[in-house]
């Protein structure tokens, strides 16, 4: 009785450790990429802010400087920085820097670096300069000449960063706290209730609440950030206006005013209007409709209104819009939607994996082991996947730094599915030899190994070596994981095995492109591989502690006998049309697809386009949801007895209509830039039809092979292995074919619709070179 | 002895501020004078000595002792006396100083005869000169006939500008040779954008010249007229003949001007007056003002802005020396070996002075655009008065 009771507790605290943990990193991780996304964005109302602040000294500055009069012998530059650093005291320093580099002047504290290269500005209206520590602008002072010098407004990185840490930090204990209620919640019900279906509503409610308070720091963050820009520009206008006053001028003495407002403006197009108001009356407005009307400030935007000289009650009032906090709030909420998947994946397996662990006597062996192989499989997916919005443009960088073509860095992809494919050949010797879990171990180590030498900066050949390494790891990984599935499964057990590798591949391809292009934002491509290496290694820990060891089956085939029997496979095929009708019209170019256009030519355009690595990642991720919002229906279909022929075709014609969009999009909008969507909408439609192409391809086409008359011959299973071999031809002659097709159209989206042109083709020869009746039946 | 005029007290005192040891008699007596044909407002000399030269047509300015190894040579020549030539070599010697160039100017007028300036073309090159000043526009056109493939490289100053008078090709090249050309001009194309700026609709433009004054015929008032009229204006030229009865001539010719404007343009929206370098002109400015009314008169002489009602309502030009400045700039850039004289496109002005007075701008009714304001170097209140002379608020 005591020994039921002890062994309950331990069950319970194992349960509440495993949800605290999960649910502690998950909300910590949303914290994280708030806190990231407001590092990266904030500069940028920063950089308006300290461009509208210098203006207020470069126009008395340039004006002594047209006059022929040297920078040195400026008057008054103190007194206008110190009322700048007054009403803005996160300003380090304001300082003039000579053509030389000198400093002229200089208000606040000293040790803030000098513009690099004035040449660089000349043209430019001004140049920003960041390193780790500081965050500058630059204005270029002209005389009548030529570029003399150059004003610098310069604040601490540091500064901003604790300022804005210290509202993201509140959201630390809160997160703990929440953690801990959801963990003590989960053991409370689940003490009662053992189905499980509160822990995800919990997790889910625990992630929303987090969620909803980054975003409220992040909208008031930013509202002060546009308040603060709409403050500098409202006062660098009224210092402008200022010597009409001091000269006893009226406006009515001027025209062309609005153009001053127009400077601003392309100064910062975030701008929604300017109005000078006099009584409060329009007197002059971007819009000129305004002029004469009462003045409103718009509901929803920001104003700030400064009072000018002179005997009217005049005031000058910069309004800027709320669309500018609301876009970069949405990209956040869009962000932690992409992360919400993600972590809900992982959360749901890891959820699933504590309460196997903590009910292990209860549950059959087959079932136990199952549960606790999809997991490690995942996070072999995972961490392969945290590169997928960035490692081809990685790649091309390093390969052009090399001096070699774009497309050379297609070479290394398929390097990556060449090894895949020749530790998959002799697969079965290897387990008989190693044993699946010491293939497993082995595939891990590999993969680790290969995060450690992508993340260290040895080049493009180091890169192609790690690629590879990665491919024979991931095949080691797939190969013990399947190996797994087949021998311990029970029989009812198997197809729920095979959907560890469905689940597995694309859930894991989800989670990690959109957490891995989430964190490269701040912890850059070498720390996403260094995670990488973290969370393999952990991995290998979980195969060591969760999978039990298999005997070595050392009295198994050689591999010489393996390739025979591949070889006299191949040849029994031979003279199946319909299977290399499949192979060759079907199963090979989807898989070329998957890797070629999917894995390399999409974030590869893409980043042309200038998407950043988070939408690329994410965009990318559209992909495996469409795969597995698919497969369930078509393996239902293919296995109720529906035509696997049509299905196939379907999944053809789906896939090659997505690429054509996506392709197609791009010139479609240059064409009518107003009535279509934008480009990321239909790229992101056509990657999700590309998915659901796919997902009505990948279980069917399996089940169509076993159909042809080559698996009456052979066996559906010996006929299935060896599809799944010839399969990887595709994958690894995917990228190489997607390198081809970007040299042919410049490296742009046009490439994606050839694509789409040829699997159309290849669906529409699938389907019209149909085989002999004899062999259908 | 006569006693000192106050300009010659003024140049002995400012030659003395350079010998602070000396005792203020001795001072006076040891500093030698400019010759009559130049001079510095003693205000511009406080670290310059002057030294007379070897005849009275030649005189040095240095800022550092012969010992100091870092001192250069350059030759100016001069063609005559000129106060615009005044103002260009204090500000050249004002921009040295600035730049801390340890410098001597070895001034040579040359009287526009030739062998006067071949021996000043000897003497630059006898005392290994680093270059040679061409000042005003009758030295530039010397050295350029007589001496174009110099090897002592030449800037050109207070000239008209090299393009209307054919010695360049264009504005976008260097000469090849070594020579570096700036001009007192505004381009025409410039000029015309900013009266256009002021007038968008401009049709009507009167360009008041003087028919005695060539140069300012050739390289202002025609090629302005030209430039105006090929673009679909309607500008002419209204000339006075003899300068001396300036004001009885204007009186004459601008009512009829002014009433042919009114008929095609009742509000003036669409005229102007436009008054070049021709200082018979702009000193008639009164007289020119009664007979516009309301047409504005601007000029591109800065000097034609003054305080008072007296006054252009703006001027739009380059000034002595913003010219001198710019020659000053391409000088030390040569001297400094960061460019070669043959490569420095002419120099032009940009932006241009500008020079606004409101008292007018109020009584015609004319709107200054506020940019022009911004730029402007020099502004007149709604009263008249400076409030701005050369870019500071005073």
């Amino acid at each position: 009785m005591i020994s039921q009771a002890s062994t309950a507790w331990r069950g319970s605290l194992r349960l509440f450790l495993m949800i605290f943990f999960i649910c502690c990193g998950s909300l910590l991780l949303l914290v994280y990429v708030g806190y990231g996304e407001v590092q990266r964005t904030y500069p940028k109302f920063v950089v308006g802010k300290l461009v509208a602040q210098a203006q207020i000294i470069r126009a008395p500055l340039e004006s002594h400087l047209r006059a022929g009069l040297p920078i040195e012998q400026f008057p008054g530059f103190r007194q206008f920085g110190e009322r700048i650093r007054t009403s803005d005291p996160s300003i380090h320093s304001i300082f003039v820097s000579t053509r030389v580099g000198d400093v002229a002047f200089e208000v606040g504290a000293p040790g803030a670096p000098a513009l690099r290269s004035l040449t660089e500005q000349e043209t430019a209206p001004f140049l920003t300069q960041r390193d780790e520590s500081w965050l500058q602008v630059f204005l270029p002072l002209h005389d009548r000449f030529s570029t003399v010098g150059a004003l610098g407004v310069t604040v601490s990185r540091a500064e901003i960063e604790k300022a804005l840490w210290a509202r993201f930090a509140l959201l630390l204990p809160l997160s703990l706290a929440i953690a801990l209620v959801c963990a003590l919640a989960v053991v409370w019900i689940d003490r009662r209730d053992r189905s499980g279906r509160w822990t995800a509503t919990l997790f889910a409610a625990a992630f929303l609440v987090i969620a909803a308070l980054v975003l409220h720091t992040l909208v008031s963050i930013y509202s002060e950030g546009a308040q603060a820009k709409a403050r500098a520009l409202s006062n660098s206008l009224r210092e402008r206006f200022e010597p009409v006053f001091a000269f006893a001028l009226t406006l009515e003495d001027f025209e062309g005013l609005t153009q001053v407002f127009e400077q601003y403006r392309q100064l910062d197009p975030d701008i929604r209007t300017i109005s000078l108001n006099e009584n409060g009356i329009v007197r002059l407005n971007l819009d000129p409709a305004m002029v004469g009307k009462p003045w409103r400030a718009d509901e929803g935007s920001y104003e700030f209104s400064s009072a000018l000289g002179g005997e009217k009650k005049l005031t000058v009032s910069v309004i800027l819009p709320m669309d500018a906090v609301i876009a970069a709030v949405s990209r956040s909420a869009k962000n932690f939607l992409a992360l919400f998947l993600g972590v809900a994946l992982i959360s749901m397996l890891f959820l699933k994996l504590s309460r196997t662990l903590t009910r292990s006597q209860d549950a059959d062996a087959s079932e136990n082991l199952l549960t606790r192989l999809t997991p490690v499989f995942f996070i072999a997916v995972f961490v392969e996947s945290l590169s997928a919005g960035f490692l081809p443009q990685l790649i091309t960088a390093a390969a052009q730094e090399q001096g070699l073509s774009a497309a050379a860095a297609s070479l290394t992809f398929s390097a990556y599915f060449i090894s895949f494919l020749l530790t998959v050949l002799p697969g079965p010797q290897l387990v008989d030899r190693f044993g699946e879990r010491g293939l497993m171990v082995a595939g891990a180590a590999l993969a680790c190994a290969s995060m450690l030498v992508m993340a260290a900066p040895f080049g493009f050949e180091a890169m192609v070596f790690a690629r590879a390494l990665s491919g024979a790891g991931q095949a080691c990984l797939l190969i013990g994981t399947q190996s797994y599935i087949l021998t311990h499964a029970a029989a009812g057990q198997r197809t729920r095995g095979a959907s560890i590798i469905v689940f597995g591949f694309n859930g894991g391809l989800v989670a990690g492109a959109s957490i891995g292009s989430l964190l490269v934002n701040s912890i850059g491509p070498s720390g996403v591989f260094l995670t990488g290496a973290a969370v393999i290694a952990v991995n290998l820990l979980l195969v060591l502690a969760l999978l039990p060891p298999v005997a070595v089956r050392t009295a198994g085939a050689g591999l010489m006998q393996a390739l025979a029997s591949v070889a006299r496979n191949f040849c029994e095929t031979a003279r199946s049309y319909d299977f290399w009708r499949t192979l060759a019209f079907v199963g090979a170019p989807s898989k070329a697809v998957l890797t070629g256009v999917v894995g390399y030519l999409m974030p590869l355009t893409l980043a042309r386009m200038a998407f950043v690595p988070e939408d690329i990642g994410q965009l990318i991720m559209l992909y495996p949801l469409g795969v597995l919002a698919a497969t369930p229906w078509a393996a239902r279909r293919a296995d109720g007895g529906g035509s696997s022929d049509s299905i196939l075709f379907a999944g053809m014609c789906v896939s090659g209509l997505s690429m054509l969009l996506v392709g197609a999009a791009t010139l479609l909008r240059t064409l009518a830039p107003d009535l279509l969507p934008p480009d990321t909408l239909a790229i992101g439609a056509g990657l999700v039809l590309l998915g659901l192409g796919h997902g009505l391809i990948n279980a069917p086409v399996i089940t169509h092979v076993a159909n042809s008359d080559a698996g009456r011959r052979l066996g559906a299973t010996q006929v299935a292995s060896l599809y799944r071999l010839l399969e990887r031809m595709g994958h690894a002659l995917g990228p190489a074919l997607a390198g081809q097709l970007l040299v042919l159209t410049g490296f742009g989206l046009e490439a994606v619709s050839l694509a789409g042109a040829i699997t159309l083709v290849l669906g529409l020869l699938f389907a019209a070179i149909r085989p002999r009746v004899q062999e259908a039946t | 002895m006569a006693p000192a005029t106050r300009r010659e007290l003024l140049r002995i005192g400012a030659a003395a501020a350079c010998l602070p040891a000396m005792p203020t008699a001795l001072r006076a007596q040891a500093a030698p004078a400019f010759p009559s044909w130049v001079s510095v407002p003693s205000e511009r000399l406080a670290r310059w000595t002057l030294s007379r030269g070897s005849d009275h047509l030649r005189c040095a300015l240095a800022n550092a002792p012969e010992t100091d190894p870092a001192r250069i040579r350059v030759t100016m020549l001069l063609p005559r006396r000129s106060s615009a030539y005044d103002i260009a070599l204090a500000t050249i010697i004002e921009t040295f100083d600035r730049r801390g160039i340890s410098v001597e100017f070895d001034l040579i007028n040359f009287e526009q005869k030739d062998e006067r300036g071949h021996y000043a073309l000897q003497e630059a090159e006898r005392t290994s000169a680093r270059l040679i000043f061409a000042m005003g526009s009758e030295a530039t056109d010397w050295l350029w006939r007589k001496a174009w493939n110099t090897k002592i490289p030449v800037v050109t100053v207070c000239s008209k500008d090299p393009v209307l008078l054919k010695q360049m090709k264009n504005y976008e090249k260097g000469s090849g040779v070594n020579f570096a050309f700036t001009s007192l001009n505004l381009s025409l194309d410039v000029q015309i954008a900013y009266l256009r700026e002021i007038r968008p609709a401009l049709r009507n433009v009167a360009v008041l010249v003087d028919s005695q004054n060539i140069s300012a015929m050739e390289t202002q008032a025609v090629p302005f007229v030209e430039s105006c009229n090929s673009l679909g204006m309607n500008a002419f030229l209204v000339s006075i003949d003899k300068p001396e009865r300036a004001a009885q001539e204007l009186a004459g010719v601008l009512p009829p001007i002014v009433r042919n404007m009114r008929s095609s343009d009742p509000a003036f929206a669409r005229s102007l007056f436009w008054i070049t370098g021709s200082t018979s002109i702009f000193n008639e400015i009164g007289t020119i003002n009664r007979h516009a009314g309301d047409v504005p008169v601007l000029s591109a002489v800065p000097d034609v802005v003054r305080p008072g009602t007296d006054s252009a309502v703006m001027s739009i030009g380059v000034s002595f020396e913003s010219n001198a400045r710019l020659a000053a700039a391409y000088a030390i850039d040569i001297l400094g070996e960061r460019v070669r004289a043959g490569d420095l496109k002419v120099g032009i002005l940009s932006p241009p002075d500008i020079a606004i007075n409101f008292l007018r701008a109020r009584q015609i009714g004319l709107k200054i655009p506020f940019r022009f304001f911004e730029l402007a170097d020099d502004v007149y209140d709604p009263s008249g008065a400076a409030v701005r002379r050369r870019g500071l608020t005073l």
